[in-house]
């Protein structure tokens, strides 16, 4: 009798605990799915299809941005003309459309990997947070992250090289994934979203470019002068491809204030 | 009956041309004395402000005037920023809602907006894709609100830690929705 009595009581602990497990869990806030495999798979190959690139481009870069230094301390902006200035020139072009003739090596495989990564992340972005969330809902998640609170960033200004950026961001993907820090995923898979979305429209520029300076290479002729679009071309690489930015942007950090008496109001939303 | 002497006379022209003038400036004062309806606190006590303020909006002719006292309480904390300031302002806009002077949302949207990090000018009621038509106005009130929070957490209560935390949270938030956006528009 008094095992009988045991055996019912197990059940009924057993039937508690299905019955009441759900429950629990969803007493949770739900957890976004951004960043699936075929997306985390996409990300580490866009990193090393980025690694490729600045490779192939960092002595390239160093040579223009030593011409291009060369062109300025001479003062030859305005006075292309002078003998001197005209060969600074003539090597500054020559530098440059080898710095296009080696991107055109390197786009299919980038253009290719970071078209996948923004689709994929394009598509979770709408579908998770665009169609899910209120704004107001989305500051929240924001404000009560999980994951690391250096990741944020004062304001969108990539530092840093693009390929370790990716690096970055496929370790916090994965770390986030274990974790489950929704609000952090969040900003990472913005911000992961904003640099293809700049990469995509550095390639298509990429590809404007090659177009021109094949027009000039079958007209045998060389840049005669530093074009506004070559500079622009050249400042899109440093900055989307080597994230070189200027500094004085976004809001100072954060002083350490005293912390005392955290006070929440009933008000508060 | 005698006559009276020049002195007397003169002596009685006096208290009378005084009892006359100390009247005419007792009425002036006993107009003076009561406060006038609805005059904001001048004092640099800012909890002394609160009593005072509590005191004239507890009068139904003043509640229209509720903004100025909010505004007046808001510049005389700004005088001595303390932490604790947070929480008084927090009770004000509690008793204030109580009292039928503002309405529960209006006091949640006056506490938000200055001494918290939260956006009330972000939409809570559609998802993120209807609202991107509004993404610039959007930002506008976010910036203006930002001000707020500047003038609430920063300059009245001196807290820096959640002023900043709002700064972040400005940046994060307009750049999800930049991003989120142009996911939407591009569907």
């Amino acid at each position: 009798m008094q095992k009988r009595t045991c055996c019912f009581s197990i059940v009924i602990l057993a039937l508690s605990l299905f019955v009441f497990q759900p429950v629990a869990a969803n007493t949770q806030s739900p957890t976004l799915r951004l960043f699936p495999t075929t997306v985390v798979e996409n990300i580490k190959q866009t990193g090393e299809a980025a690694m490729a690139m600045e490779e192939s481009l960092q002595d390239i870069m160093l040579e223009l941005s030593k011409q291009m230094e060369s062109y300025d301390a001479s003062s030859c902006d305005g006075a292309e003309a002078d003998q001197g200035c005209s060969e600074i020139v003539r090597q500054l072009s020559q530098t440059y459309i080898e710095m296009l003739t080696q991107m055109e090596g390197q786009l299919p495989k980038m253009e290719r990997s970071i078209g996948m990564t923004k689709k994929s992340l394009e598509k979770r972005l709408r579908q998770e947070i665009g169609r899910k969330m209120t704004a107001r809902d989305m500051q929240k998640s924001i404000a009560g992250k999980s994951l690391s609170t250096e990741h944020s960033s004062p304001s969108y200004t990539r530092r840093g090289r693009l390929s370790e950026k990716f690096k970055q961001y496929y370790d916090l993907v994965a770390m986030g994934s274990r974790m489950g820090g929704n609000g952090s995923l969040i900003e990472v898979a913005a911000e992961m979203y904003l640099d293809t979305r700049d990469v995509t429209n550095m390639i298509a520029m990429t590809r404007d470019e090659i177009g021109r300076a094949r027009i000039f290479a079958e007209l045998n002729q060389a840049y005669a002068m530093i074009t506004p679009e070559m500079n622009l071309m050249v400042k899109k690489v440093k900055v989307v491809i080597f994230g070189e930015v200027e500094d004085g942007d976004g809001i100072p950090d954060p002083i350490a204030g005293s912390g005392e008496g955290v006070y929440i109001s009933p008000l508060e939303e | 009956m005698k006559p009276l002497k020049p002195i007397c006379l003169y002596v009685i022209v006096v208290v009378l041309l005084s009892i006359v003038v100390t009247g005419c400036q007792h009425t002036q004062t006993t107009r003076a004395t009561p406060p006038a309806l609805c005059t904001l606190p001048t004092t640099m006590n800012f909890e002394t402000a609160i009593a005072e303020s509590k005191a004239d909006l507890e009068n139904t002719a003043c509640h229209i005037r509720f903004e100025a006292y909010f505004q007046n309480l808001l510049k005389i904390a700004k005088g001595s920023p303390e932490m604790k300031n947070r929480t008084l302002f927090s009770k004000f806009l509690i008793w204030a809602n109580e009292q039928g002077i503002i309405t529960r949302n209006q006091s949640k949207k006056y506490y938000n907006s200055y001494f918290n990090t939260t956006f009330m000018s972000l939409p809570n009621e559609y998802n993120i894709c209807s609202s991107c038509s509004k993404k610039e106005v959007l930002t506008r009130e976010m910036q203006k609100e930002l001000v707020l929070k500047e003038e609430g957490l920063l300059k009245a209560c001196g807290d820096k830690q959640t002023y900043y935390a709002a700064c972040k949270q400005f940046n994060s938030t307009l750049m999800v929705l930049d991003a989120v956006c142009d996911a939407c528009l591009n569907e």
